[in-house]
């Protein structure tokens, strides 16, 4: 059945489905009664046209610029910068940084293509003089990449007033922020060391 | 550990088997060449590592063929765990233990350990440093579990220097120099602690193989010698100028050398034939004993034809000093006076056209 095959298909593009799993979502969507398939095609579509990037700090929001970014009651002074949005989701899980957070979009990593203009860089740059931050704290992933773009960042604020500091350690190497438990997180944020 | 049973299914020229019975301390297999022996205990590295010594992925499917499964079934202590390796041309390869994916492939050398005595290991010994660097890197990823990880970030690291060198990104050579820097120094410093205690080894062992012969150690001349990081990163900033004309990185581990010596220096430029294999065999029996000693367990032993090059009276002699292993495969031509090695705790195998049968001992 063309139409089936294609839903299966489609859904087993998602990460961590199968063929098999697709094809038990497909008849489960099947069996269940219309509203439902409606309610999920159109929750699908409004997560597409809703959802963007905060044109401040490039995290996931449905308002501009994102709660977070408009919040009073965040520190201005301080900026958490990550590779991805889901990085911004996983700290604030930890509830440690009560500050602003910059995704910057990727790592740099040349031999992928991936160069430094590839990253928000200049958009962290004006927020910076903007915003009168006084200490960027790098949170990339501890690999080499995540390393490499650490020490670019610092390098790139050497001559603002602006302090760069690096979570502790405490992230296994190789580790994954998405993956780090909330206590190790905790301690990483509390103990962090300058770049 | 020991493996009891081997299955194989369109693995090279190997007719497909299942539950194929090895359940011995030692193992012969005889067989005239080509017949599927060297396969076999390819089978058995392969199980262990996750990866061929002979050919790649591709070409160890069967003629005709675009997938392979070979698994063993393996005793360590109480326990019993299935290994398998997969390959199919659509979905790469898969490694699993007892039916869960294993992700990376360091995971595996601690657990399954093996030590392959080859004929091509003589190429470490005559042939270029890169091989020789092999050999030393293989050693210490046997007994330091870290040492895999740092020789990865190392080498990406290399990669990505070497690409910044090429296209003269300056702003970012800077920052590769440093990090290249830390992992150079800390695998500087990890091979320098393996080569020390090789050495030891290596000394007595190619001192009795040869009857006392050769009175030989290794020296370990690192490219990057310096005392700390930022020495490092100062000596690579002093050659700066030459490595952006050259393109690539020109200090490093990647440059090392090890040198088997006398009193003289360099002996491997004066040896004959014969003692070029002593010590290609004393290097794998060396790399066998500091794996028992740093883990408290004897690792499986694969012999590849490795008494073949040898005159008799050397053969007795160095099945006399095989180190200790907890069970072993051995491959010989039926003309091969293989009887002469047996015991009661000898299983033979015969091979023919890639089919294996049991023989009773003696
Ligand atoms: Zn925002």
């Amino acid at each position: 059945m063309k139409t089936l095959d294609d839903t299966v298909n489609l859904l087993s593009r998602l990460p961590g489905i199968g063929k098999k799993t697709a094809s038990r979502m497909a008849f489960y969507i099947l069996r269940s009664n219309y509203d439902f398939a409606e309610a999920l095609a159109e929750s699908i579509r409004q997560l597409k046209s809703v959802v963007h990037f905060c044109p401040e700090c490039g995290s996931y929001t449905e308002t501009d610029p994102c709660p977070i970014c408009s919040s009073p009651l965040r520190d201005k002074s301080i900026i958490c910068v990550v590779e991805q949005p889901q990085d911004v989701l996983t700290i604030e899980a930890s509830q440690e940084f009560h500050g602003l957070y910059h995704v910057l979009g990727g790592l740099i990593s040349p031999l992928d293509g991936v160069g430094p203009e590839a990253l928000t860089l200049d958009l962290l740059q004006k927020r910076v003089q903007r915003l009168q931050v006084k200490e960027l704290v790098i949170a990339t992933n501890p690999t080499v990449e995540g390393d490499t773009t650490a020490l670019y960042i610092k390098k790139l604020f050497a001559e603002y007033s602006v302090s760069v500091t690096k979570l502790a350690t405490g992230i296994p190497f190789g580790g994954d922020l998405e993956y780090a438990d909330r206590i190790t997180l905790a301690h990483s944020f509390r103990g962090r060391i300058a770049l | 550990m020991q493996f009891v049973s081997v299955s194989f299914f369109n693995f090279r020229n190997l007719e497909t088997i299942k539950d194929f019975n090895c359940n011995a301390e030692k193992i012969f297999l005889i067989g005239n060449n080509g017949t599927g022996k060297t396969n076999f205990l390819d089978v058995l590295y392969t199980i262990c590592y996750g990866s061929s010594f002979k050919a790649s992925d591709i070409a160890n499917a069967q003629h005709g063929t675009s997938s392979w499964k070979i698994s063993a079934i393996k005793h360590t202590d109480k326990l019993v765990d299935t290994l398998s390796v997969s390959w199919d041309k659509e979905t790469g390869k898969q490694y699993s233990i007892n039916e869960k994916k294993v992700h990376d492939r360091k995971e595996l050398i601690e657990k399954n350990p093996v030590i392959l005595f080859s004929y091509e290991d003589l190429s470490f010994v005559k042939g270029s440093n890169e091989s020789r660097r092999q050999f030393l890197d293989q050693t210490a990823s046997l007994c330091d579990n870290s040492y895999i990880e740092c020789l990865r970030n190392f080498k990406k690291l290399l990669k990505l220097k070497n690409f910044s060198l090429k296209n003269h990104t300056l702003d970012l050579l800077d920052i590769y120099t440093e990090q290249f820097s830390v992992y150079a120094f800390e695998l500087v410093q990890k091979r320098r602690r393996i080569i020390t205690e090789l050495s030891q080894i290596f000394s007595d062992t190619v001192f009795k193989i040869t009857n006392g012969s050769c009175k030989l150690s290794l020296r370990y001349i690192p490219s990057l010698a310096e005392a700390s990081i930022d020495d490092c990163r100062m000596q690579i900033k002093k050659i700066n100028g030459r490595e952006l004309s050259a393109g690539m990185s020109l200090k490093g581990p990647h440059r090392d050398k090890i040198e088997f010596i006398d009193e003289i220096g360099d002996f491997s430029l004066r040896a004959s034939m014969g003692q070029l294999r002593a010590i290609a065999l004393s290097m794998r029996i060396a790399q066998s004993l500091i794996f028992s000693k740093f883990h408290g367990t004897n690792p499986i032993h694969l012999y590849d034809d490795v008494l073949l090059e040898l005159d008799y009276e050397k053969r007795i002699q160095f099945i006399q000093y095989l180190p200790p292993s907890s069970q072993s495969f051995f491959t010989f031509l039926p003309t091969e006076p293989y009887r002469d090695y047996l015991d009661k705790k000898t299983m033979i195998v015969e091979v023919s056209n890639g089919r294996f049968f049991h023989r009773n001992s003696i």
